[in-house]
């Protein structure tokens, strides 16, 4: 659902069912609460909406959710869970045709809540915002669809939310035409240029990752160029790969002619909804999707650790790309490993993006 | 610390974790228990029996001896840092902050299987990024492998923790160093099998 009806449609939604949750009072009374599940008390209500109950292949899907404050006193919330629209994560228990569907989005395993991964929320006040749904759960089929709330599984810290929330059963009906997993869905949706957004990019955003992935297109073919053009050792190729050998070069060689034909040709997906610290990220098996985070934006376009070379460093990763790895973070990191192994520096993706964006520029 | 008071603590940790619904958490475990019959490094004296910096954290990777297929591939990681003093060890690239990478290599029968998991480019860590371990003390997390590798053959599983430690700093002031100037660290973490059998 794209980011324009964010906000307002919910209201003219049909609000379904409403569940009361045992909020945590606060991070060190998290353990004991979990225990307390069966007899929460509720404090804080859920409820689900959504504007549509039927849905073609290419629409996306997502659920309004709202967390309303229905105790007298302030509670705290873990802020994961909040749809604020940037969410990255499951918080639904999806059915199809009454059988359990499978979630397919990141799994996320968080250290121990601190203070500051809660939000307060004071009697009456509610929080609402989208949670995806499409993306997040196997939508292949068309079917009959329940989503219930319930945050993602297995051991977490915040299963008081989680196993509060299944005990009510607080579910939006919906009627969902199957589509593709998300890389193929990506490919239908292709705009002319190879391009186009997802996770609710803002119209300047956009245009920012459209600036780096035209700069990451002139690193890429300039390196590849330049690869092609050497045949012997030099000092920009020593200092990201180590030792020359006409095996290592033709390996650089390849890796360099994909890279430039994924950024000139693939049907690449930037997503914007990461709200981490992160540059970016993907999932090296499923081409061309890049979710781009936090320290994305407030790189450069080019230079070190710029959004062009990002663009570079994650192009890398997909297994039908070049396949790398992250073994080292950073330009000394890179360098030490150029020296300590060439084959790992071959398979890191930071040494591709520091060799593309050649900055300072070596001979 | 007395052997019996080792156990002691060991026990009441035990129970401790048992009830707990945090992912991980300290533990004052000075012996792992899936190596109780190795010379026991005591927790006390650790600096004169392991002089080496690459044994200074004890690593133990465990999973199921058998896990049906399509259910979590539960694996536990756990680090125990066997000096004298505090260690603050990043946390990138292990369990210990889930899995946000290909920190595992696994294999069926052979044959590596596919990573479906992602893979992240990072700025410079946050001191939150760091995980305090106290002399003698362990950390541990559990993640389910299953949610990033194909696991749903059945056949007999390898798994082999890939990297290092990504940092390991010695004193709190430098917590957190900037990514030029991390020092890894390698650590050992004996490979472990599972069989995953039809459903």
């Amino acid at each position: 659902m794209s980011k324009s009806v964010r906000g307002f449609k919910w209201l003219v939604g049909s609000l379904v069912g409403v569940s009361m949750l045992g909020a945590c009072g606060a991070p060190e009374e998290l353990e004991t609460a979990s225990e307390q599940v069966a007899q929460a008390t509720g404090e804080v209500a859920v409820s689900l909406s959504v504007s549509k109950a039927t849905l073609s292949a290419r629409e996306d899907v997502s659920v309004m959710v709202t967390l309303t404050n229905v105790s007298s006193h302030p509670v705290q919330l873990l802020k994961f869970y909040i749809p604020d629209g940037r969410l990255k994560e499951g918080l639904f228990e999806v059915t199809r045709n009454g059988e359990p569907v499978e979630y397919i989005g990141p799994h996320i395993k968080r250290a121990a809540p601190t203070a500051q991964d809660y939000v307060t929320l004071a009697p009456g006040e509610s929080i609402s915002g989208l949670a995806p749904v499409s993306g997040m759960y196997d939508l292949s089929e068309s079917g009959a669809y329940t989503v219930s709330y319930a945050a993602p599984s297995l051991d977490q810290h915040h299963a008081v939310i989680t196993k509060a929330a299944q005990l009510d059963s607080n579910l939006v009906n919906l009627w969902i035409e199957g589509r593709g997993q998300p890389e193929l869905e990506a490919q239908g949706t292709v705009s002319a240029q190879g391009l186009s957004y997802s996770g609710a990019c803002t119209s300047s955003e956009q245009s920012s990752i459209s600036s780096a992935l035209t700069s990451a297109r002139t690193y890429a073919n300039n390196a590849s160029t330049y690869l092609n053009g050497i045949s012997a050792s030099t000092t920009r190729y020593k200092t990201w790969f180590g030792t020359y050998s006409s095996t290592n070069v033709g390996t650089a060689r390849s890796h360099f002619t994909n890279i430039k034909n994924a950024l000139a040709n693939a049907a690449i997906v930037v997503d914007c909804s990461c709200n981490d610290s992160y540059y970016a990220y993907v999932y090296p098996a499923s081409p061309y999707k890049i979710y781009v985070c936090n320290a994305f934006w407030s790189a450069p376009t080019t230079g070190t650790d710029s959004k062009a070379g990002t663009l570079v460093h994650e192009m890398s990763h997909f297994n039908v790309v070049a396949a790398t790895d992250d073994h080292a973070y950073g330009q000394s990191a890179a360098k030490s490993l150029a020296i300590s192994s060439p084959t790992r520096a071959l398979d890191n993706a930071d040494n591709h993006e520091y060799f593309a964006e050649n900055t300072p520029s070596l001979p | 610390m007395t052997r019996g008071y080792g156990r002691w603590v060991a026990l009441c940790c035990l129970a401790l974790s048992a009830g707990a619904c945090a992912p991980r958490k300290e533990t004052v475990d000075p012996k792992p228990a899936p190596a109780p019959e190795q010379p026991a490094p005591a927790a006390p004296e650790p600096r004169k029996e392991n002089p080496a910096m690459a044994a200074t954290l004890d690593c133990v990777v465990s999973v199921p001896a058998s896990v049906r297929a399509g259910e979590p591939v539960p694996l536990r990681f756990q680090l125990t840092n066997r000096t004298a003093q505090p260690l603050y060890v990043l946390k990138w690239r292990t369990p210990l902050e889930g899995l946000m990478g290909k920190d595992f290599e696994v294999t069926r029968d052979g044959t590596e299987v596919n990573y479906l998991g992602r893979m992240v480019k990072r700025g410079n860590p946050s001191a939150d990024a760091y995980v305090t371990i106290a002399p003698g003390a362990s950390v541990d997390a559990q993640v389910d492998l299953s949610q990033a590798y194909e696991m749903k053959q059945p056949g007999r599983y390898r798994i082999a923790f890939n990297g290092g430690l990504m940092d390991v700093v010695e004193k709190q002031a430098e917590v957190p160093r900037s990514l030029e100037q991390l020092q890894s660290r390698p650590v050992s973490c004996p490979a472990v099998e599972t069989t995953i059998s039809a459903p």
